[in-house]
């Protein structure tokens, strides 16, 4: 497996997912300063210790509250031990003092009655509110304070057993509830108090509590260890990725210097080739016996030269990406022409048939360089698979109906180039367009022969067929798209069904037109207004009025022109600023004439031009 | 005109400046006063000899020649500027008729094309190779050179522009029509000429030919 798989399997792998799309190493190290993880984390901590702090908050409140409610306790016990002895003492005293009539009990009374009220308006009142439990005892108090007085004056008037009957019947005794009831209504009042006084957690909610914030403890830890090792991870993947890219750059560069290598190489074999020619010929030249075979020889040196000359701009235009501009070529001409540059290149045991007549003329439309050189690839691939002789065929074959939905031409001439050498086996043929794949030995093949000759026929709409068997030979066929021979034939000539009439009134303009018009092939007759020359002379292909009046003022004369029974398609070149018309202009424009803005490049116009006028040609034939 | 025409050759090419010079020799309208290697020795040898015509090979060493055609012109108004370069560069083009000159031919004409383009500058005229033409206009009244990403698209007007856009994102020619505020016929006319323009004839191609050129997003 090679790098490339390597990597693509390490990029398909799960833990990748989280840094898959990110690419330069740069940006990885930002992602990683802005990863939001990082802000979670933060926040999570912050969480963590709001809420701890909260938590023992509580506590600590909690084990004051305890603390506060025990002593409460111990003290409302003793409180309530001594407001019950004081309550019992009351009552015994003034019994007694009733039975036997001694001041010493009514003494006593009196202090024990003063030591309830001073225990009782001692209780603290704070939070007990409702109720009023203390003014409740000490009403009751009072009342029972009544009683005694009231006790005490029957006792003076002699009437001891109804004073008696009075501090130990029912009326006392409630007297007595009641104050019992009130002061455990201030207790019951004062322990809810303290309670709500608290933050009201309860010890099993405090455990409870304790243990959620354990729990939360714990999966905060798991997260920050959980996240950690993810940063580990991901510092890891990083330092892959980083090693990735370089190791990527690396082997780009290196397939870069290979491919460059490749085609220098391939250059070079076509340079050479070149130069083989001219030397061959500036042999021949010194060695010609008579003025004639210098001449042959001298022609050959200046189709070389153009031949090297061709191949140095195509390898310029495909480093620009340029598109070349293509023109129409006779495929039997061509031929002809290649046979005198091929003949110095093939060795004597080869012989080089040419099967080109007996079809008329077979045009296609293609950039005559790259034709050339594609040719040029196929007949030395055959060359060189016939190392020991054979006969190198060359056919022209009768155009080829396109199959229906095709698009474009309609039929496809074709040049048959077959060798009569090894052949390929099934599978080398289906390597044999595969760019860098070559069978000939010693680095005498670069692999970019068949591949460029394919991107060639595929750029001209065309295809490349392989035949091969091996020990009989093979042959190539290029399918490109047939233009109709006539009116090719015509405008490659010049003639003048492809001419075009080209109407401006200024001189230096026209000629510059008139100049582009030529250079895509067209016979250009010049004149300074349409009328003079729309009704008589040869009709056009074409017309090009170069307009300097209003847009809409072109409308009649256009007109005129369809009423003159002038069928040519007429582009009209006006001001870029005058191309934005009102609709009514705009369709009455559209109908009679192709807008063009004068800004547009002429290379670019004298293109259009020729595809109106080989239209207008087909049209007239048509008809 | 009378007597031949005077030229200074300038080519920092020994090879290509001894052929070009032999060539010229040859011509008995022609008379090449100087020959020299570099557009300092061309300013040079055109103050000194006011020649009709000067010759100047851009990729030569030291100042450039455009600078030099500048000069030339500001002192010699009389002396046409020719220049002659290996190279079609968009820039160099740009540049030589900013200078105004007389003509831009490559080297890859025959030595015979490029004295009879020098014999017509001498008698007025201006003399571009057709591969520079073609990246020229004549928009306004000045010879222009317009750098397009892609030279068909300057052929449409803004209203086919519209049109392809419209018809690339796969809208019917009906709703163009009311987008456009146009009759449908006059829609089919923009398509029909639109499609002849850019030599695109269905709607897939005109789809990636604006995708390509950015008129649409993809």
């Amino acid at each position: 497996m090679n790098i490339a798989g390597r990597e693509a399997r390490r990029a398909s792998s799960p833990t990748n997912m989280a840094t898959e799309t990110k690419t330069s190493s740069h940006g990885i190290r930002n992602e990683r300063r802005k990863d939001p993880a990082w802000r979670w984390l933060a926040a999570a901590a912050i969480a963590a210790v709001a809420m701890f702090a909260w938590l023992t908050w509580h506590a600590v409140d909690a084990v004051g509250t305890l603390e506060q409610l025990r002593a409460s306790h111990a003290r409302a016990a003793v409180v309530h031990d001594s407001i019950l002895r004081l309550e019992a003492d009351v009552q015994r005293s003034v019994q007694l003092a009733l039975a036997t009539g001694e001041q010493r009990w009514l003494d006593q009374h009196a202090e024990s009655e003063a030591r309830l009220r001073a225990v009782i308006s001692g209780l603290p009142r704070t939070g007990v509110t409702r109720g009023e439990p203390l003014h409740d005892a000490l009403e009751a108090l009072d009342e029972l304070s009544r009683l005694e007085a009231q006790a005490l004056s029957l006792l003076d008037q002699g009437r001891r057993e109804a004073g008696f009957a009075l501090v130990t019947g029912p009326r006392y005794a409630a007297g007595m509830t009641a104050l019992g009831s009130a002061i455990a209504r201030f207790d019951d009042g004062y322990h809810s108090w303290l309670l709500s006084h608290s933050l009201g957690l309860t010890r099993d909610e405090l455990i409870s509590l304790g243990g959620a914030l354990l729990l939360f403890a714990v999966a905060i830890g798991a997260w920050i260890v959980l996240l950690r090792r993810l940063q580990r991870e991901k510092g890891a993947l990083l330092r892959e990725m980083e090693a990735r890219n370089a190791a990527e750059a690396g082997l780009q560069r290196a397939q870069k210097m290979e491919l460059l290598g490749q085609l220098a190489g391939g250059v070079a074999h076509d340079v050479d080739n070149t130069l083989s020619a001219i030397a061959g010929y500036s042999s021949l030249a010194r060695g010609a016996a008579d003025g004639g075979a210098r001449e042959r020889a001298l022609a050959g040196l200046e189709r070389a030269v153009s031949q090297g000359r061709r191949l140095t701009s195509n390898l310029l235009s495909f480093v620009r990406h340029e598109r070349a501009p293509r023109r129409p070529v006779e495929l039997g001409t061509m031929v002809r022409e290649m046979q005198a540059w091929l003949a110095p290149l093939l060795p004597a045991n080869i012989e080089l048939q040419l099967q080109i007549a007996g079809h008329g003329e077979l045009w296609i439309e293609a950039d005559p360089g790259f034709l050339q050189q594609a040719f040029v690839n196929l007949a030395l691939n055959a060359r060189d698979a016939m190392p020991d002789g054979g006969v190198l065929n060359v056919r022209l074959c009768v155009p080829e109906k396109r199959a229906a939905g095709d698009g474009g031409n309609e039929y496809l001439a074709c040049i048959a180039v077959s060798d009569t050498g090894c052949g390929m086996d099934a599978e080398t043929l289906a390597k044999a367009r595969e760019p860098l794949f070559s069978t000939k030995s010693d680095g005498r093949g670069t692999g970019l022969g068949l591949p460029s000759v394919e991107r060639f026929v595929a750029a001209h709409g065309g295809r490349l067929e392989l035949e091969s068997r091996p020990g009989r030979g093979t042959r190539a066929r290029m399918l490109l798209p047939a233009v109709p021979a006539k009116g090719e034939a015509q405008a490659a000539r010049g003639d003048d069904s492809l001419a075009a009439l080209l109407v401006s009134p200024d001189p230096h303009v026209r000629r510059l037109l008139a100049e582009a018009l030529g250079d895509a092939g067209l016979a250009v007759a010049h004149c300074l207004a349409l009328d003079e020359r729309a009704a008589g002379g040869t009709p056009p292909g074409v017309i090009v009025l170069d307009w300097r009046e209003r847009p809409a003022d072109a409308v009649p004369v256009l007109r005129a022109l369809r009423a003159a029974d002038v069928p040519a398609p007429v582009i009209l070149l006006l001001d870029a600023e005058d191309t934005m018309v009102d609709p009514a202009v705009e369709s009455a424009l559209a109908e009679l004439a192709m807008v063009v803005a004068r800004s547009a490049p002429l290379g670019a116009l004298g293109q259009l031009a020729r595809r109106l006028a080989v239209q207008a040609a087909h049209k007239v034939r048509a008809a | 005109m009378n007597g031949p025409a005077r030229i200074v050759l300038a080519d920092d090419h020994a090879i290509l400046r001894e052929m070009l010079a032999e060539h010229l020799a040859r011509e008995p309208d022609m008379e090449v006063v100087a020959v020299v290697a570099s557009a300092e020795a061309a300013l040079a040898a055109a103050l000194a000899e006011s020649p009709g015509l000067v010759v100047l090979d851009i990729d030569m060493p030291g100042l450039s020649p455009f600078r030099a055609a500048r000069k030339i012109r500001d002192r010699l108004p009389a002396t046409r500027v020719v220049f002659l370069s290996a190279y079609l560069r968009d820039n160099y083009i740009r540049q030589a008729l900013e200078a105004h000159a007389a003509g831009y031919l490559v080297k890859d004409e025959t030595p015979e094309t490029i004295v009879a383009a020098l014999r017509q500058v001498a008698r007025g005229r201006t003399a571009f190779s057709p591969a520079v033409r073609a990246r020229m206009s004549v928009g306004g009244d000045a010879v222009t050179f317009g750098e397009e990403r892609e030279a068909r698209l300057a052929l449409l007007t803004p209203r086919e522009l519209e049109t392809l856009r419209y018809l690339a994102s796969g809208q019917s020619r009906k709703v163009i029509a009311r987008t456009m505020g146009i009759s449908h016929k006059t829609v089919e006319q923009h398509c029909e000429h639109l499609m002849q323009k850019l030599d695109i004839h269905d709607r897939v191609g005109l789809a990636r030919f604006a995708i390509r050129e950015g008129l649409l997003e993809p």
